[in-house]
């Protein structure tokens, strides 16, 4: 590499940076970049064994969010050094350099990661394995709004796919709330000019949340309001991933 | 002759209890005591070196619980499912019931235990597991533009191993000594969700070699003139960060890694770029009205010239087995450059 000497040259992208005062002032009357409603998810797209080299895997694709998940294991794992008569579910969220729109680190994500092992440990039966653990590793290919619900719905794909044994697939959605409305699924725009947002992940058939993330500033009917949605909206995007796995089954018979 | 039902009872107390998944029309007798208590082997049973194997193949598990088997005692379900636990490895396709079983579950037992001899009976006959002749490649694909938000991207899979590799440009100020050349920086990553011994805290052995094998064979083989990356000369150069994901690993990891970098240098587009006020690089836009009035620095989108693109084969010696391996090297070339030129020219179609 010419030119570069001993350490790296100092870059910046030429891209104009974005204003978040100026959407701040178009909020009243918001119209989403995608054209959507504000009660409408982004069109979902799954496919189940992505990569070979994993025991399951996953590749999710919502509008620009796009994720892979694998789970490698039952394995045994040199981090867990004592017995336990339960199995460990340990867990990883990272992000490619050219996820963002502005190049970033790509380094691990430690919150999405602590998030993920939240939202997937109750789904999970963790006496099938004793003694032994389950990786799910998630890297997100590009990060277009909404990555952590995106990571984990996926995420309990590529464990449906690996056979690991569950109660349900666990899906999640997020509501973001732009000064009076709601807005489901929002994109990355959005997710930087929210006055709050409300995270579920459930798992539909039994009607059971196994974790609700809220931030901002909310009063009690707008929570009622944005859980009521993403329930809805979760029990919907199940039955997207259920035909998913029924069709990765079906095409592995024949 | 014993009574059928009688020799049922008998079955189920021996020693090896009755299998999940034997056929059981009736009249063949499941177990190894019923087999030798029955004096006349009635029509259609099967003889006794298959008995003892589950004429349909239960679908593959990788946990077998304990109690999921109707099972007398304990310890025979314990040996039970240990039986059946070693004919369970992850193998892709079910033997045909019509086969005979023995063989084939030898097979995969024997690909864990003994590979290199696996390997060798297979060279023997000069074909490869995946049924390959020694001088072929695994399909390859190409897909140009694969991540939208890049200036230049592509997807390569040779077989199962797949690569993701991205351009990102940025703007730097260029060295002293060489005022009027770019820069670009390349970059291997092996994330974990790729291959079963990456872990979190612990990146693969083979990512940082493979990192400097990458760059040096860019830059040695002269594939782009960092000079076609300068802006203004002494100020702004461009900074073209090259990073390449391996997404699936399956051998021949510095092949595919080398095409989808060459694929996506051969794919980017470096945008039109004006100088502001502040002697700051920004992206053309239509919308700023007033910025017309600044020089563009470039006019419009243009691709790089790419000169002599390397391209590379992975070759095994192994013993006696000696492939040709620069012919083959160039047989591969050809094949390379027509599926790169084909990706190209579907680009430029739409």
């Amino acid at each position: 590499m010419a030119g570069t000497g001993g350490t790296a040259p100092a870059t910046y992208s030429p891209s104009p940076t974005t204003h978040k005062n100026k959407t701040s002032l178009f909020q009243q009357d918001w119209v989403r970049p995608d054209g959507r409603g504000f009660h409408q998810c982004r069109p979902a797209f799954f496919r189940t064994g992505a990569v070979n080299a994993a025991s399951g895997s996953a590749y999710a694709e919502f509008g620009n969010t796009k994720v892979i998940v694998s789970v490698f294991g039952p394995r045994e794992s040199k981090k867990a050094m004592m017995y336990s008569d339960i199995g460990r579910l340990n867990c990883n969220v990272s992000y490619t350099t050219f996820a963002s729109p502005v190049r970033g680190q790509g380094s691990d994500h430690k919150e999405y990661t602590a998030m993920l092992h939240k939202a997937l440990e109750g789904a999970i039966i963790l006496e099938s394995f004793p003694k032994t653990t389950v990786d799910v590793f998630a890297l997100v290919l590009e990060s277009g709004g909404s990555d952590l619900p995106v990571v984990i719905s996926c995420a309990s794909l590529a464990l449906a796919d690996a056979g690991i044994m569950m109660y349900d697939l666990v899906a999640s959605v997020s509501v973001s709330c732009l000064s009076k409305n709601l807005v489901i699924d929002p994109v990355f725009e959005e997710e930087n000019s929210q006055d709050g947002s409300l995270m579920i992940t459930c798992m539909p058939s039994r009607y059971e949340i196994t974790q609700l993330t809220v931030t901002g500033e909310w009063s009690t009917p707008k929570i009622n309001e944005g859980m009521q949605l993403c329930l809805d909206a979760c029990a919907k995007l199940a039955k997207i991933m259920r035909s998913c796995l029924k069709e990765a089954a079906s095409d592995s018979q024949e | 002759m014993y009574d059928w039902a009688e020799t049922r009872v008998w079955a189920s107390c021996g020693p090896t209890s009755p299998q999940k998944g034997t056929k059981d029309n009736g009249l063949e007798p499941t177990s190894y005591w019923a087999s030798r208590l029955t004096r006349q082997t009635p029509a259609g049973a099967a003889p006794y070196t298959t008995l003892l194997r589950p004429s349909t193949p239960p679908p593959p598990r990788r946990w077998i619980p304990y109690h999921d088997y109707p099972i007398g005692t304990f310890l025979s379900g314990h040996l039970l499912s240990l039986w059946q636990a070693s004919s369970y490895y992850p193998s892709m396709g079910f033997p045909d019931a019509s086969k005979d079983l023995s063989s084939e579950m030898e097979v995969d037992a024997f690909r864990r235990l003994f590979p290199l001899q696996y390997f060798e009976r297979h060279l023997s006959e000069a074909i490869r597991p995946d049924g390959r002749p020694l001088g072929k490649a695994r399909d390859t694909t190409v897909v140009l533009g694969a991540v939208a938000s890049a200036n230049g991207s592509a997807l390569v899979k040779i077989g199962s191993t797949t690569m993701l590799s991205a351009i990102k440009m940025e703007v730097m100020t260029p060295s002293l000594e060489s005022p009027d050349e770019g820069c670009l920086a390349i970059d291997f990553h092996m994330p974990p969700i790729c291959s079963p011994i990456v872990r979190p805290g612990r990146p693969a052995e083979a990512a940082p070699v493979l990192s400097k094998q990458l760059s040096d064979t860019i830059s040695s083989s002269g594939i782009i003139d960092l000079k076609e990356l300068s802006l203004v000369t002494g100020k702004a150069a461009w900074m073209a960060y090259l990073d390449v994901y391996c997404l699936d690993a399956d051998g021949a990891l510095f092949d595919a890694a080398l095409l989808s970098a060459v694929a996506a240098l051969s794919h980017l587009q470096i945008p039109a770029v004006s100088m502001n006020d502040d002697g700051k690089i920004v992206l053309m836009s239509d919308d700023d009205g007033q910025k017309q009035a600044q020089e563009p620095v470039n006019n419009e989108k243009r691709n790089l010239t790419l000169r002599s693109i390397p391209f590379s084969l992975t070759c095994i010696l192994h013993k006696n087995y000696i492939l040709d391996c620069v012919a083959l090297t160039r047989q591969r070339v050809k094949e390379l450059k027509g599926i790169l030129e084909e990706a190209n020219s579907t680009m430029q179609v739409e």
